[in-house]
């Protein structure tokens, strides 16, 4: 009895609360559940179109505004995103067509993944504003979701909607964090470097019908040189800078860490590429499609000139000689981050070991091994991006991001891609270290010397001409003319008398 | 002396395989490769060494009293063959071993593979006290195991044995024009254990590249040509026409024994140095320098341009009408070794068939002369060929250089009349076109546009 009554005084009211609580718990776990949110592309138009928006001629001079309302006036003058669309309808877009025998504009079949907008089938569409031959426009990067739309253009609910925080505005409305290094990085990426899934991917077949070599990708840099229609967060007032949860950190570091972690980011897309096309591979049942397409491969182990002497047989082969290996510049900025974290840069070699021997233990590499490593080396890549993420920047350490950038391992032989990532990154963290442009030292007698071996200014664009293929022909002589012995001698020359400074 | 037109740019290619420095004296005892680096067979028979040459009676004069009796002098002076072995202590194949990197510690000097080309191929067990592997290339190379013809093959009733007879006996009978160019693909084109594959190629061997005609015309003689030309009056077409054939038979050999290894787990593939090496190796530009075929795939490895390319001409040309095995042979191996992952037991029975196809055609050119009708017949057919399609890779462009230039000679041998200053100046401004400064580097400059035109202008002044 007296066992009945401790149960029935003390247990129960205890399963009581306990229950109670878990009432409490669950609703707060659904309420933290992404919602669905409804897919919704628009044009252009719709962000530029009214007055107060962001189509103005001039910046608003409303310190308190996030935004300075002349973003889309930019993109739609100067940006290169503008012209993707018009490049598949040029010359050379139609001549690639002819020569792949495909419609370059085929939303299913051509290129629009990255040339344009593709619209997943149910979406809703805003007729009025969405134009195809529009090109990369604001939908692709700040996300096509109704509710972020909605919400930040309407007058009544506008204020309560701009001091969310960023992660909110995100996760409940659809309005992509681009302020976050790594989200804004798997946007550019899945372009600039490839996505399978989302069908981005430039094939051999491409390049050999004239597309342009993709570039090795420094996400600083290339954001700057869109050009950026944003203000970097230290240009933004302190109450703008409070609402967008700019730590004093970060608005004064915030392009170092887009370098640091935008490289690893850049690693990781690379990989998460390079195993998706090699899985695909190895499920081929036609032994044909059983072989990495070239594009996945280094263009510089075959497309370089044959000259006596060598420098690469100078160097030497990490495995048997002759064989093909993955493009090497995603590699560059990892060391640095591991440095930055106090591990050894070497750890970089090791962790791609496995990945280098299953490209090289045959003439076209080991598909399966391939597709293995490279989602290995992909989780491992993700680990230290969290943790560069998680490691403040300060003067010092910026100061050791540049004498890391500026120094080369004995064995070190950086292609021509790697070369511009190490300079571009250089140029962006020692830039904002000292609060002016990034361009400013390559005006400087040694900086000319950089800028004609490796091509470093990424023109804008001039009219409707987005100056890619007019700038090719000068980038193609300098990949021709690279040696990386000379870069090593030029660049360390250059970056440690500006480390000095 | 008649101006004979020569092939300048190929000759460097021939003196780059040989360093002219001189090289610390290397002592055969410290190596001994296997047994099985033997590219003909030689049956049980000894070999000599060069040093059983040369006596001054022999073939170790002067050249005072004329090239009969110098063999030697002329070899040991002039020829490379003579530094073949030299040239595996120089820094160039210390770094193709470096970089080679195969878990083999031994050096060029001591490995199998090298040595198969680069001194006389005698099984270990089959050298006399006197051979050496520092002569290199030596007389035994070409002329056979010299065991049971050295004492007697200077006597009258030498002269009385037939050509079988002495290969009984072990000597090459190197009079006769195949069996002379059998020596030399051997090594030139190559064979199973004698494979200059891409991994070599890429780890800083030359490539090969072999063409009879020419390497025929720049190898320093150390016989009297003219017996050449007075046993073959057709020599300089004859060459060419028949090391086509035999370069291409010992090619396709070649490429079974890969794809045989391959299927065997011990060769790579795709073997990269099957294919044109400048489809790839060329840098990006913003137009395409080579023009693709258009039965091609765009951007995938091309097949077959150096030794087959004028295969199809020989034998339209010198068949006539209606045979077309050679050809279609060539086009299924074709379409086979271009997928990008060619089925090696596949390409291996089309190899084989396909050099198999190409030996009654090897006999019959050894045998049967060709008068100046065939020789024009030849030369027009090539002249005639597709420019645009000649001139889409370097490979082609050059083959088809060496063709006009071997055919031209043959034919103002046998009717002087042919020869004029207007087609010699159109040879040497394709020849001009075609030069690279280091004969292994890759044609930077070259021009599709500027080599069709001026074989347009080949095929109008050769047309009579």
């Amino acid at each position: 009895m007296q066992l009945f009554a401790l149960i029935r005084r003390v247990l129960v009211p205890a399963v009581v609360v306990a229950l109670l609580g878990a009432a409490e718990v669950l609703p707060r776990a659904a309420a933290q559940e992404k919602p669905t949110l409804k897919p919704f592309y628009y044009g252009a138009p719709m962000c530029s179109g009214r007055t107060g928006c962001h189509g103005d001629k001039e910046p608003v001079k409303d310190t308190k505004s996030i935004c300075r309302c002349i973003e889309a006036t930019i993109w739609e003058q100067k940006d290169k995103h503008r012209l993707a669309y018009d490049t598949l309808t040029g010359a050379r877009g139609q001549a690639m067509g002819k020569l792949l025998g495909m419609d370059v504009t085929d939303p299913q079949k051509g290129c629009v993944a990255c040339h344009g907008v593709i619209v997943p089938a149910g979406a809703t569409v805003h007729e009025k504003s969405f134009n195809k031959a529009e090109g990369v426009t604001c939908v692709v990067c700040h996300g096509a979701h109704a509710e972020w739309v909605d919400e930040h253009a309407s007058v009544t609910r506008l204020e309560k909607f701009r001091v969310l925080p960023r992660e909110i505005k995100e996760k409940d409305y659809g309005m992509t964090d681009l302020w976050h290094a790594d989200k804004r990085a798997r946007v550019c990426a899945s372009c600039h470097i490839g996505n399978t899934g989302e069908r981005k991917v430039v094939t051999h077949a491409m390049y050999a019908a004239g597309h342009p070599p993709l570039p090795g990708f420094e996400i600083a840099t290339f954001s700057e040189e869109m050009p950026r229609h944003w203000q970097y967060p230290r240009e933004k007032s302190e109450e703008v800078q409070k609402i967008q949860n700019f730590s004093k950190e970060f608005a004064r570091f915030e392009q170092t860490r887009l370098v640091l972690i935008g490289g690893v980011a850049s690693f990781r897309e690379s990989l998460r590429l390079l195993g998706s096309q090699a899985e695909e591979c190895a499920k081929a049942s036609d032994t044909a499609r059983r072989v990495l397409d070239f594009a996945q491969f280094d263009c510089y182990a075959c497309h370089h000139e044959l000259r006596t002497p060598s420098w690469r047989q100078t160097r030497g082969y990490p495995g048997p000689p002759g064989r093909l290996s993955m493009r090497p510049w995603p590699t560059t900025l990892v060391r640095v981050a591991l440095r930055q974290q106090g591990r050894q840069a070497s750890e970089m070699d090791t962790q791609l070991r496995k990945l280098a021997g299953a490209f090289t233990e045959r003439p076209f590499g080991n598909v399966e091994k391939i597709a293995a490593e490279a989602r290995a080396l992909e989780t491992w890549s993700e680990g230290l991006l969290k943790a560069v993420e998680n490691e403040p920047i300060d003067v010092a350490g910026a100061c050791r991001v540049l004498e890391e950038l500026a120094s080369f391992a004995e064995e070190e032989y950086p292609d021509f891609d790697a070369a511009r990532e190490r300079a571009w990154a250089f140029l962006i963290v020692f830039g904002e270290l000292k609060e002016k442009p990034y361009t400013d030292e390559l005006k400087q007698p040694a900086g000319k010397k950089l800028d004609m071996m490796l091509d470093l200014r990424l023109p804008p664009r001039k009219g409707n001409d987005p100056q890619i293929f007019a700038g090719l022909p000068k980038r193609l002589e300098c990949m021709t003319n690279y040696d990386p012995i000379r870069f090593r001698l030029l660049f360390g020359e250059v970056a440690q008398a500006l480390v000095k400074k | 002396m008649k101006t004979r037109f020569t092939c300048g740019f190929v000759a460097g290619s021939l003196l780059v395989l040989v360093s002219l420095r001189s090289v610390p004296s290397f002592s055969a005892a410290a190596a001994e490769p296997s047994s099985e680096t033997g590219l003909l067979p030689v049956r049980d028979l000894q070999w000599r060494g060069v040093g059983s040459c040369t006596s001054s009676n022999c073939h170790g004069g002067d050249t005072r009293d004329g090239l009969r009796g110098s063999e030697y002098a002329v070899w040991a002076r002039l020829d490379p063959h003579a530094r073949a072995f030299q040239v595996l202590s120089n820094e160039r194949s210390q770094r193709i071993v470096r970089n080679l990197a195969d878990g083999d510690e031994r050096r060029a000097p001591q490995r199998p593979l090298c040595l198969a080309c680069h001194a006389d191929p005698a099984p270990a067990n089959h050298r006399a006290p006197d051979f050496t592997l520092e002569d290199g290339v030596g007389c035994e190379s070409c002329h056979g195991p010299a065991q049971k013809w050295l004492s007697n093959h200077y006597l009258d009733s030498w002269k009385t044995l037939t050509p079988a007879e002495k290969e009984a006996l072990g000597m090459h009978p190197t009079k006769q024009l195949e069996t002379r160019l059998q020596q030399c693909v051997g090594c030139h084109v190559g064979s199973e254990q004698a494979d200059v594959n891409h991994d070599l190629i890429a780890a800083g061997h030359p490539r090969l590249r072999f063409e009879a005609g020419s390497y025929l015309a720049r190898m320093p003689h150390h016989w009297d040509a003219r017996e050449d030309k007075a046993r073959y009056p057709d020599f300089e077409a004859r060459a060419w026409a028949l090391g086509q054939v035999e370069s291409a038979r010992r090619a396709l050999d070649l490429l079974a024994a890969r794809a045989a290894g391959a299927a065997a787990g011990h060769k790579p593939w795709p073997e990269f140095a099957e294919y044109d090496c400048f489809a790839c190796h060329h840098e990006l530009t913003v137009e395409p320098t080579h023009t693709p075929r258009e039965d091609h795939k765009l951007g995938s490895l091309v097949w077959g341009n150096w030794y087959y390319t004028l295969l199809p001409d020989l034998e339209s040309a010198d068949a006539g009408a209606g045979r077309q095995a050679v050809p279609n042979s060539l086009r299924t191996l074709r379409q086979s070794m271009e997928k990008p992952s060619p089925d090696a037991d596949r390409v291996a029975l089309e190899a084989k068939t396909a050099a198999r196809e190409l030996e009654p055609w090897a006999a019959r050119l050894g045998r049967e002369s060709l008068n100046a009708s065939r020789v024009q017949g030849l030369l027009k057919t090539v002249v005639r060929d597709d420019a645009a399609l000649a001139a889409s890779t370097w490979d082609r462009a050059v083959q088809h250089y060496l063709a006009d230039a071997a055919l031209y000679n043959g034919l103002t041998d046998l009717d002087p009349g042919y020869r004029s200053p207007e087609r010699r100046d159109a040879l040497i401004g394709l020849r001009r076109l075609l030069s690279v400064p280091d004969a292994y580097d890759s044609p930077q400059n070259y021009s599709p546009v500027s080599v069709k035109a001026q074989l347009k202008l080949i095929e109008q002044r050769f047309a009579r």
